[in-house]
Order: structure tokens, then C-alpha cells, then sequence
């Protein structure tokens, strides 16, 4: 076998390739130094890529035993948060804007963001999702992930707000 | 993890094209690559190829 390119290894890493393609791969990299050093480095840079996130987005608030994620790594699947599949949120800035653009542009619009957990987006079925935002600064959603469908202003670092669809 | 660190993690995230971070996101998830294709309406060898160039930008940001 040829040495494997680096989507390759990366699903190698992730356990993504089917176990022919697996196999094929494990049997090059054992007598393949330069591959298996290339390897351990993928598998070394998605360590650190995924325990930067961990440590620079913590876990404040562990959520009740009975809310947990039923399988491991879902880190957002359960925050303790309200459980409807669509809500929105609004920054708080924004009605204020939004006055302030009425009056003065005389346009209506009003920037709606939906946002919903990651176990809830693994439940949805509305892709696709054009960005992501988290929610860095703020207590009530901590940990939950905006997704920002109308490509507005990030929102990190911001206290986000929900108000539930009626 | 100290406070410059956090804030250079956030930063790298957020220097990020969307369809990368967004990548990373669901990585950070452990979101299989199949899942990351039905949520981006991506084909299961273009999660594999992005995600692959995403987490090289993230890590050479992280550098």
C-alpha cells in the first residue's frame, strides 16, 4: 500500500474508516516509520485541538445526574437547559439596534438568531447549519452552542438570552 | 489553563472560516463524520477532507 494522504490518517485517528481501509493502514504504518510518526502527530494534534476547546470552554455547571448524556462525548447534550427543539435568543444590544435601525433606516428588521444545544442539533433535521458561535461569556446558556443561521454578528463572549417560541 | 491561554483558544476558534469552526465544534462533540455531514449537508468524504485542513488551521493558530 501507498502511504496513506492526511484525510487518510485523520480518519484512520477516528476510527472513520471501514476496517478493510483500517486494516490496509495499520499494515502500512507497521512498516512504515515516517507514517507512524506522521500518525502519532494527527493523533496528537486532535488531542490538543479538542482539550484546548475542553479547557478554554469549562464545564461550570455539571447538569443534574438524570440529565447526563446517556453515551459518552456528547459534551453538550445535556446542560440542564430547556429542551425545545427550536428557540431563539436575542442579544440583548439588539432591540435597542433594531429601534435605532427602524428609525433611522426605516427597515424592519430585527436580527433573530436560532439557536438550539448540540444533542438538540443531533436531533434536528434542518441542515444545513451555516455557522457556530459559543456562547462564551454568559451564565444562562453556558456551554450551549448558537448557531448563527442569518450570518450576523459572532456571538461570543456575550451573554445570550432565550426566549421561548409561544 | 492560564487566562492568555483561553483567550488565544477563543480567538484561534473564532479566526476560523465558518464551515471549519463549525467543524470543529462537532468535532469537539465527537460527533461521528457521518453526523457532521447530515448536520452540514457535507458528503462523508468532504467532512473527512475539511475537517482534516480544520484542525490543522486550529492547530497552527494554537502554535
Amino acid at each position: 500500500m501507498r502511504c496513506p494522504n492526511r484525510t487518510a490518517m485523520q480518519s484512520f485517528v477516528d476510527d472513520e474508516l471501514d476496517s478493510r481501509a483500517a486494516d490496509a493502514i495499520g499494515a502500512h504504518l507497521a512498516v512504515c516509520p515516517r507514517c507512524r510518526d506522521a500518525v502519532d502527530a494527527v493523533r496528537r494534534r486532535a488531542r490538543t485541538v479538542r482539550r484546548s476547546l475542553d479547557e478554554a470552554w469549562p464545564v461550570v455547571a455539571a447538569p443534574p445526574p438524570a440529565a447526563r448524556a446517556a453515551t459518552p462525548g456528547q459534551r453538550f447534550a445535556a446542560t440542564g437547559a430547556p429542551r425545545s427543539i427550536w428557540r431563539r435568543h436575542l442579544r440583548i444590544p439588539i432591540p435597542l439596534l433594531a429601534a435605532a435601525g427602524l428609525l433611522i433606516a426605516g427597515l424592519s428588521t430585527v436580527i433573530w438568531r436560532q439557536h438550539l444545544t448540540l444533542g438538540e442539533l443531533r436531533a434536528t433535521r434542518q441542515p444545513p447549519v451555516t455557522t457556530v458561535t459559543i456562547a462564551a461569556g454568559g451564565t444562562i446558556l453556558q456551554r450551549e452552542i448558537v448557531l448563527d443561521l442569518s450570518r450576523c454578528q459572532p456571538v461570543e463572549d456575550t451573554t445570550v438570552y432565550v426566549f421561548r417560541e409561544e | 489553563m492560564d487566562q492568555d491561554r483561553v483567550v488565544k483558544v477563543r480567538q484561534a476558534l473564532s479566526r476560523l472560516p465558518d464551515r471549519d469552526r463549525l467543524l470543529i465544534v462537532l468535532y469537539w462533540d465527537e460527533m461521528s463524520y457521518a453526523e457532521m455531514a447530515r448536520v452540514l449537508d457535507l458528503r462523508v468524504t468532504t467532512v473527512g477532507k475539511a475537517l482534516s485542513r480544520a484542525i490543522d488551521r486550529l492547530a497552527a493558530l494554537l502554535e
